[in-house]
């Protein structure tokens, strides 16, 4: 596990920033969003899919990106490694790697970028790698392809890589197909793709959600690991906010497309502004509660990201909202703490919020106001095994499958 | 899944359909000019068949009157008078005949009651004219005739022999699913003989064993189209046979007739349907194979796969004589594609059910 | 060891269905009119056996009687062939020659009979005036059918993939639309009206030169050449079916989260289309690339008739005119046999396709 990169040593011919001829602005993050804003014009209207965000990340560091179903946060990371493209598509602001704005760049010399520079390591294992392709080939592919090794050397490397990432008898795995592993080792091969040609940026999209709950803390380790290890930046997208406690540096929450609170880890879980993240804490089953304790779920659904509420767009679902907040859409304003800014115009625990305020009703689930097809929030049973951790956000269908780890 | 809903999902790799759900919904309610125009073309081709023998057309077996003086005209580049002259043994020379006829004798009666002003238009493999809309054949028979017979052969052979075949099919289809155990393995497996054999070889097996007419030509294709329609039939009959209202049907005592004609028939019949449509064409193809191999019907019965077969002895020479019959076959087979696939598409029968 | 299974699976229901084929065939060719025996005999009495030689162990009895017609096993039935000879002497003959050739027996005997000899290669002889054996005639055949088979379908395959690898990446779009249009054209378009068409632009008007099919020996270029046009014909409508396939496949392939994992490796786009999303969407296609091995035997008959190439095609159109039941049935078992060998190659190669139906 501590062989540093295997491919770092290996490549000689000049890959990522370095093949386009370009050298990192000095002093520039390894990865900026500045006002990136996603739309999606579709025949109903245009969809704010993401609206307005900024957030940074350094190398070494990891950004968690939290929200639920629909909060655009995979739109999101897959607008920030320019991986969307389609004719419907709107674009506006900046994404900045290394100082270098990727939605300005020709999608060929973008892509010269993915796999060496940034990666991504998708939700679903069980889809995300070619089921009739050997997994051997699936990271030589590109090794071969960016670094020009020679099939050997390539096959070398993956091994390397495939043992890196806790697969064990690498050498039997490496000519095996997808199928023949199990979920968690899925997930680990995925991660081995990604990180081949030793990116220094990995997204990793919920890369826990689709796996058995045994598995998850394994894989996020994983992850954590290797990014010490690399020196990477790293943004992990999820719903979970149990999965960013204890990994992340700095939380974002998102909500409707927007980032409504960010903070470091400790002051954001320490001392919660935004009530949407507040919820989101309660929705965390606690261990000491009683067995059948009533979960805390926030009621209603996600706004339409057609046509957003004019004011907050938590509005609609916040327990402690007014008529100013249904009217003027909150700025995100720094708070006290460097690096805490929130979107609320009464935020939790201030004079002029929720201590003025009677106490949060913790309301039952109210019968499905949502149409058909609509995607809503429904509670997840209670847990059974104790170290399981559930959300009240997930979607039903997200919903750990067993993938016989 | 990515978190917004399905239709906002932007394409992976670089597909662009805005709106395609509103696009087809839009598109679902009018059938398009190209489908009218293909429904106005069969139209044509059914009033053709139906009412050639009652249409003044001329004849489909004789030779146009003149064609041997247009050929004596074309020879030896003399007026039609003249060709009549020296045809009737009035001259003993071309040149005497033109000299004749310049001086005004008269061609003998009959043959200008036959043929009272000869053309080049009734020359063999004439281009169009007046009085050949669409030319001649190798024979000088007036090809516009003899599409509007064979005409009358493309339907028998496609909507009725197809039709025979969709009905002997669909039967077979609906007994088997229906009852299953003994009597589907049995029918199956004849069906699966049948279709593990090229449907051409066994038509035309049929047409020779059997002999050239047009009856046996349409019996080949009802038998060759049989066994698709049935297994086509059986796997539908399959799914709806286990469905609530088939149950409900058997429950309250319907007799076994009843279920498979009022309960699973209708249901079956659209993809049978839809079947059909693509079998015309294919049946109207495979006669003119047949008629490649001389095993069509027999002359002097025009087809369109037998006049194709005629002209392509002369394509070199004549090449538009092939032309005709070749792109009246061609349209009309597009034009059964067509409707095929728009009905499928406005019934949404899945391609693969085919 | 599952692999093997399937394949052996495989093979037996393509013994299976040969038999019944064959046995099928051997049915419908002794069921209809028009007795082998007249044929022979026909031939035997139209080249003239003088009265008192011996035919078929029997002497040729003139007798006192004037020659007549005689219809064999006293049928009337069209297309019976009658054989002429003198009085009563004509049906004992034939009597005679029938049980010589085995056609007295039950058909199953018959049938046993032929098929333990096929095995063998045997398919006995021609019903001919010189009998010939059946065998030597078909392996003649064989290699201009199975050459015009395999280009057309090797064609098809190299329009048909990269156009339609090219219609699904460019969905919706102007050279997708042009290209469906086309393949809605190409469909409907009837093989031998195609090669009529290509024979008009190209040789017609353009003055090149069809000539009659040579043989590899000749030249692999002429060889080429004279097989170019009804190759292309046979191909283009083959072609337009797996086009249109491969779009829909390669459509929904392209929508999985592998092509966005595989694009997010900073893999070119051609790369991802061909090496990521073609194998998975192959599938319907190789399934009507298997089926359509009857539509093509169809076609390379009428291709082989129009373009004067003595092929298996040929050799069964000119076999049934005369009758000559042995070399049918042999062809017919033939094809037969191809044909479902192609859908056991099909199911085969699903399996080197697919890695998740080899270890299921």
């Amino acid at each position: 596990m501590n062989q540093p990169s295997p491919t770092l040593q290996t490549s000689t011919s000049k890959t990522g920033l370095a093949a386009l001829g370009l050298q990192p602005v000095p002093g520039a993050p390894l990865l900026e969003l500045d006002d990136l804003r996603t739309y999606f014009e579709i025949g109903a209207g245009t969809v704010h899919a993401v609206d307005g965000v900024s957030l940074k990340v350094d190398r070494a560091m990891t950004l968690g990106v939290v929200g639920e179903s629909g909060s655009g946060k995979t739109v999101l990371s897959r607008s920030a490694m320019g991986l969307l493209r389609s004719g419907n598509l709107r674009q506006s602001g900046q994404v900045r790697y290394q100082g270098h704005d990727l939605i300005a760049m020709a999608d060929k010399t973008r892509r010269r970028l993915w796999g060496t520079e940034m990666a991504m390591v998708f939700q679903d294992p069980m889809t995300s790698l070619n089921p009739v392709m050997k997994i051997g080939r699936q990271i030589t592919e590109s090794l071969r392809y960016h670094l020009g090794m020679s099939k050997s050397e390539a096959r070398e490397a993956a091994l390397v890589g495939l043992k890196s990432v806790g697969i064990p008898a690498p050498e039997q795995r490496i000519d095996e197909y997808p199928h023949q592993l199990s979920g968690g080792m899925r997930q680990r091969v995925t991660i081995a793709v990604a990180l081949a040609c030793g990116p220094k940026l990995l997204f990793a999209d919920e890369p826990t959600t689709a796996l058995d709950v045994t598995v998850q803390a394994q894989i996020l380790d994983l992850l954590d690991h290797q990014r010490r290890e690399r020196n990477m930046g790293m943004i992990l997208v999820t719903h979970d906010l149990g999965v960013v406690a204890g990994r992340a540096d700095v939380v974002a929450v998102m909500y409707a497309g927007q980032v409504v609170e960010i903070a470091p880890t400790a002051e954001l879980f320490g001392n919660v502004r935004m009530p949407y993240t507040e919820a989101l804490l309660r929705a965390i089953p606690k261990l000491d509660e009683a067995s059948h304790t009533k979960l805390n779920v926030i009621s209603g659904r996600p706004p339409d990201l057609i046509k957003p509420p004019k004011g907050c767009r938590f509005a609609p679902r916040c327990p402690y909202a007014q008529s100013k907040c249904r009217n003027e859409p909150p700025p995100l304003v720094e708070s006290s703490t460097p690096g805490h800014a929130y979107r609320c115009w009464f935020p939790v625990g201030s004079d002029q919020g929720s201590t003025q305020l009677p106490a949060p009703v913790v309301r039952e689930p109210a019968p499905d106001p949502a149409p058909d097809g609509a995607p809503k929030i429904q509670p997840t049973p209670p847990p059974k095994a104790p170290e399981r951790r559930i959300t009240a956000v997930e979607r039903s269908e997200n919903a750990p499958e067993n993938p016989n780890e | 899944m990515p978190e917004i809903s399905a239709q906002t999902e932007p394409d992976p790799i670089a597909t662009d359909s805005p709106d395609a759900d509103t696009e087809t919904v839009a598109k679902r309610k009018r059938m398009g000019v190209t489908f009218w125009i293909a429904i106005g073309w069969v139209a044509l081709v059914v009033f053709g068949a139906i009412f050639q023998p009652i249409l003044p057309l001329q004849s489909t077996t004789k030779p146009d009157p003149c064609s041997t003086y247009a050929a004596t005209m074309a020879n030896y580049g003399i007026s039609g008078t003249a060709a009549q002259l020296y045809n009737n043994s009035q001259a003993d020379s071309p040149r005497q005949a033109q000299q004749m006829a310049d001086a005004g004798t008269k061609p003998p009666a009959d043959s200008i009651s036959a043929c009272p002003n000869p053309t080049l238009n009734s020359k063999t493999n004439a281009f169009p004219s007046a009085q050949h809309w669409l030319g001649t054949d190798s024979a000088g028979r007036d090809t516009f005739a003899r599409i509007v017979a064979g005409a009358k052969v493309a339907l028998l052979v496609g909507l009725v022999a197809v039709g025979v075949g969709m009905i002997l099919g669909t039967l077979i289809g609906l007994i088997a699913g229906y009852f299953r155990g003994a009597v589907e393995g049995i029918m199956m497996t004849f069906v699966d003989v049948a279709l593990a054999f090229p449907a051409l070889i066994l038509a035309i097996a049929i047409v020779a064993f059997r002999g050239q007419s047009l009856f046996n030509v349409c019996l080949a294709i009802a038998i060759v189209a049989t066994p698709g329609f049935a297994r086509l039939s059986r796997s539908s009959t399959l799914t709806f046979s286990e469905r609530e209202f088939v149950m409900a049907a058997r429950v309250m005592g319907a007799s076994h007739r009843r279920i498979i004609f009022r309960e699973i028939l209708p249901n079956v019949a659209l993809p049978v349907v839809a079947f059909y449509l693509l079998a015309v064409a294919i049946a109207i193809v495979a006669e003119g194979g047949l008629a490649f191999l001389g095993l069509s019907v027999p002359p002097p019965t025009p087809s369109w796969g037998t006049m194709i077969q005629d002209g392509y002895n002369v394509i070199n020479d004549s090449p538009f004589v092939v032309m005709v019959p070749s792109m009246v076959m061609f349209v009309t087979v597009l034009a059964f594609n067509y409707i095929g696939d728009r009905f499928r598409e406005r019934f949404d029968v899945k391609e693969a059910a085919l | 060891m599952r692999v093997a299974r399937k394949v052996l699976l495989s093979l037996l229901r393509l013994a299976g269905a040969v038999v019944a084929v064959s046995f099928l065939t051997f049915l419908l060719a002794h069921k209809i009119p028009g007795d082998p025996t007249a044929i022979i005999l026909q031939d035997k009495v139209n080249t003239m056996v003088p009265c008192g030689s011996v035919l078929l162990g029997e002497t040729v009895d003139c007798g006192a009687l004037a020659p007549k017609v005689v219809h064999p096993r006293g049928t009337e039935a069209p297309g019976a062939v009658t054989s002429v000879c003198h009085a009563d002497r004509c049906v004992i003959a034939s009597d005679a020659l029938r049980h010589q050739m085995g056609l007295d027996q039950p058909v199953l005997t018959q049938y046993v009979h032929w098929a333990g000899k096929a095995i063998h290669g045997d398919f006995g002889t021609t019903y001919d005036t010189q009998p010939q054996p059946v065998w030597p005639q078909i392996a003649q055949a064989l290699p201009p059918t199975l050459e015009l088979m395999i280009i057309a379908m090797v064609l098809s395959l190299i329009i048909s993939i990269p156009l339609g690898i090219y219609a699904a990446y460019r969905e919706h779009r102007l050279g997708d639309r042009i290209l469906t249009t086309a393949s809605f054209l190409f469909v409907a378009l009837p093989n031998f009206v195609l090669a009529i068409f290509l024979i008009i632009i190209f040789v017609t008007w353009m003055g090149a030169v069809q000539s009659v099919y040579v043989p590899w020996s000749n030249g692999v270029g002429k060889n080429l050449s004279t097989l170019a046009i009804p190759a292309v014909a046979l191909s283009l409508g083959m072609a337009s079916v797996y086009q249109r396939l491969l779009r829909t496949d390669m459509i929904a392939t392209l929508q999985e989260d592998f092509i966005l994992m595989a694009r997010a490796k900073g893999l070119p786009t051609w790369r991802i289309l061909t090496r990521h999303a073609l194998r998975p969407s192959s599938f319907s296609l190789l399934t009507v690339f298997g089926i359509n091995v009857g539509t093509l035997i169809g076609g390379t008959v009428i291709m082989e008739v129009m373009f004067s190439i003595s092929g298996i095609g040929k050799l069964i159109t000119k076999s049934i005119y005369v009758r000559n039941y042995p070399t049918i049935q042999a062809i017919v078992v033939l094809i037969a046999a191809v044909y479902v060998a192609a859908n056991v190659l099909t199911d085969i190669f699903y399996s080197v396709l697919d890695p998740r139906i080899r270890h299921a």
